[in-house]
């Protein structure tokens, strides 16, 4: 009985990959043979409307005057732009730094949040009250926007039934070592690809939340950002699909991202986005599957993108009963060979891109020599896995007490780089 | 992708009795004793067989989960060492820290020598056909010409029945001079999963050429 259950888990597991991999072989099937759908960048009639831009910062001095200058150095018009810098109880010069800049340049407009709650839906539900313009865009201060950024993130809300949009992100640091490498692969893969097919398919493309850009009174509408999650980003991403609101990814607006260059703070920061996704699909999931506004392939698409940080514990179980099943002398031999092959092949977990997919990714990007560092992927996998696990296991937690998830903001490189 | 299969299933016999030979050359190498046996399996004979095993006594088993525990624990908090390889170390000292356990409360694992070279022999068969599936599956993503389409998947296919043959007659070496133990960890982490990483390692050399044509071919890209 125990070994049938445990046969029966084995195939489950087997099952959820496949549908997986179909997904994902579909998605890159899309990128690399389907028709592409344009995004809004050649709109050049209208006029462009009034901007705010939203940074929280909770001590970014090695990296906020990056962001600072290039919006300052943006080709968007400074009349129509509010940028609004949100210092979260800094203890270091971040403060300083962004009072230094709005004295220079009056469309920087900080905000000092000295006390109470912290953390980045608390920023951003502050900084909502200050941002005079309907349309509101979204920084993380380790983030460098093209010149051009701001233009084609703002077309895009011409549309009214665009509700938000998310841009792609490009590594800035991604020659430092092995695992700058290695997420870069993931991130180009997340893009270039998953997310490019998302929008093409008119599945659920997501707003990513450290570059991107939302309606001020769709947000506020809906209650603002929830400060209970780690996850803002998904968060909103699922209601307003649930309200009928269209996200859009713009795959080229470009916007230059600084990724962990320590294992430990790369664990840390997968850790919580697991913990906030999976608080989001604890939250999200019924009403989205019982959305009327979504359709079949949309509700599928979101319920698959709500349980991708749920598939690595699975996975692992799947490890764990095909370990027991050894013990015990049963182990079924076909379940267990697509299982090793769906486990190498499908490990990147970080942004849960398949070896195939990150290929196709680093293909369109025009990638040669970069794509022999695709077999390195595997070994992220026991790694990525286990730090999700974490981030699973706090979820779980977070939910069953009703517990507030403390704010662990990514640890910065950028300044060290700088001075040496 | 289906010619690749017919050859396998043409070839499979030869490939299997090649794996056998080379385990029994390994075993009498070792000065093990062991005594093959048919095992008909799909559409082959496979020859299996019995090897002599090393008894693991209740002491040597508390002593291996002892220094698993050790090898855990260190690995846990040497942070000297890059976090994948310290997950990888881990992951095989609980695997035999498991097995040794499961031992000491059981009395045995549930695969003798010989259910654990049926099993090999088996798993080896079946990967071989599956293979070219799965690598097809790749393929057929990406504008590969007909060549290198059939040259990926008979590469991959083709590296890994030397592969199978070599790690089998390895695993039979290993087992013979130690015991049960190292068994689960054997078969899980070196075995089927270890097979899979040339696909993606064939996969990114076929990748790279493909990218340097279309390279050449600039109008490829118009559309971007």
């Amino acid at each position: 009985m125990v070994v049938a259950a445990l046969q029966v888990w084995t195939w489950i597991v087997v099952l959820i990959m496949v549908v997986y991999a179909f997904r994902h072989w579909r998605f890159t099937w899309n990128r690399i043979s389907a028709r592409q759908r344009p995004y809004y960048q050649d709109l050049i009639d209208s006029d462009l409307p009034p901007v705010s831009i939203i940074i929280p910062m909770h001590n970014e001095a090695s990296v906020a005057k990056k962001v600072l200058e290039a919006l300052i150095a943006s080709n968007y018009p400074r009349e129509l732009l509010q940028v609004i810098p949100v210092d979260d109880q800094s203890g270091d010069a971040t403060p300083a730094l962004v009072y230094e800049y709005s004295q220079q340049y009056p469309f920087i407009q900080p905000i000092y949040n000295l006390s109470g709650e912290r953390g980045k839906a608390t920023a951003l539900n502050r900084a909502l009250r200050f941002a005079q313009h309907e349309i509101v865009l979204v920084f993380d201060a380790d983030y460098t926007p093209g010149r051009d950024l701001i233009r084609e993130l703002a077309m895009a809300f011409i549309d009214p039934e665009v509700g938000a949009v998310m841009d792609r992100v490009i590594l800035r640091n991604s020659a430092v070592n092995l695992l700058t490498r290695l997420l870069s692969l993931e991130r180009s893969g997340g893009y270039q690809v998953d997310q490019q097919a998302r929008y093409n398919l008119d599945l659920f493309p997501q707003y990513g939340g450290t570059v991107g850009g939302f309606r001020k009174s769709v947000v506020i509408d809906m209650g603002g950002f929830n400060p209970l999650t780690l996850a803002e980003d998904t968060d909103l991403t699922v209601r307003l699909f649930i309200d009928g609101w269209r996200v859009l990814y713009a795959n080229r607006a470009e916007c230059y991202e600084e990724v962990p260059e320590a294992w430990g703070v790369r664990f840390r920061q997968l850790r919580r986005w697991a913990r906030g996704h999976n608080r989001a699909f604890f939250a999200h999931i019924v009403p989205l599957l019982r959305s009327r506004k979504l359709s079949t392939a949309q509700k599928l698409d979101g319920a698959l993108l709500l349980f991708i940080y749920t598939v690595p514990p699975i996975l692992l179980s799947g490890i764990a009963v095909n370990a027991l099943l050894f013990y015990m002398g049963a182990i079924p031999v076909i379940p267990g060979i697509i299982f090793a092959l769906f486990v190498v092949s499908y490990n990147a977990f970080g942004n849960f891109a398949p070896v195939f997919e990150v290929g196709a990714a680093e293909l369109l990007d025009g990638a040669r020599e970069r794509l022999l560092l695709l077999p390195y992927l595997f070994y992220l996998f026991l790694f990525n896995s286990w730090a999700v696990n974490s981030g699973a296991i706090d979820a779980l937690g977070d939910y069953i007490k009703s517990r507030r998830a403390k704010w662990d903001k990514t640890k910065r490189s950028g300044a060290t780089r700088a001075s040496a | 992708m289906l010619l690749v299969e017919l050859a396998v299933f043409l070839l499979a016999q030869r490939c299997l009795d090649w794996m056998s030979e080379f385990a029994t050359f390994v075993a009498a190498h070792e000065g093990m004793q062991f005594r093959p046996f048919p095992d008909p399996f799909l559409f082959a004979t496979t020859h299996p067989m019995t090897f002599a095993m090393r008894h693991s006594d209740w002491i040597e088993l508390i002593v291996v989960m002892i220094v698993c525990a050790i090898v855990i624990v260190v690995f846990s908090v040497w942070t000297m060492i890059a976090a994948p390889i310290r997950y990888f170390v881990n992951l095989n000292a609980l695997l035999i820290g498991g097995a040794a356990l499961f031992l000491l409360l059981v009395g045995r694992i549930g695969y003798d020598s010989a259910a654990f070279s049926e099993l090999m022999v088996r798993t080896a068969l079946l990967t071989w056909l599956i293979m070219p599936l799965f690598v097809g599956l790749f393929a057929s993503l990406f504008p590969f010409s007909f060549l290198e389409r059939i040259g990926f998947i008979v590469i991959t296919v083709a590296y890994d029945v030397p592969l199978s043959i070599v790690r089998y007659g390895l695993f039979v070496a290993i087992l013979g001079k130690t015991s049960s133990i190292a068994m689960t960890d054997l078969y899980l982490v070196f075995g089927p999963l270890l097979d899979a990483i040339p696909i993606i390692c064939f996969f990114s050399i076929f990748l790279v050429r493909v990218a340097r044509s279309l390279e050449a071919r600039r109008a490829v890209w118009g559309w971007l």
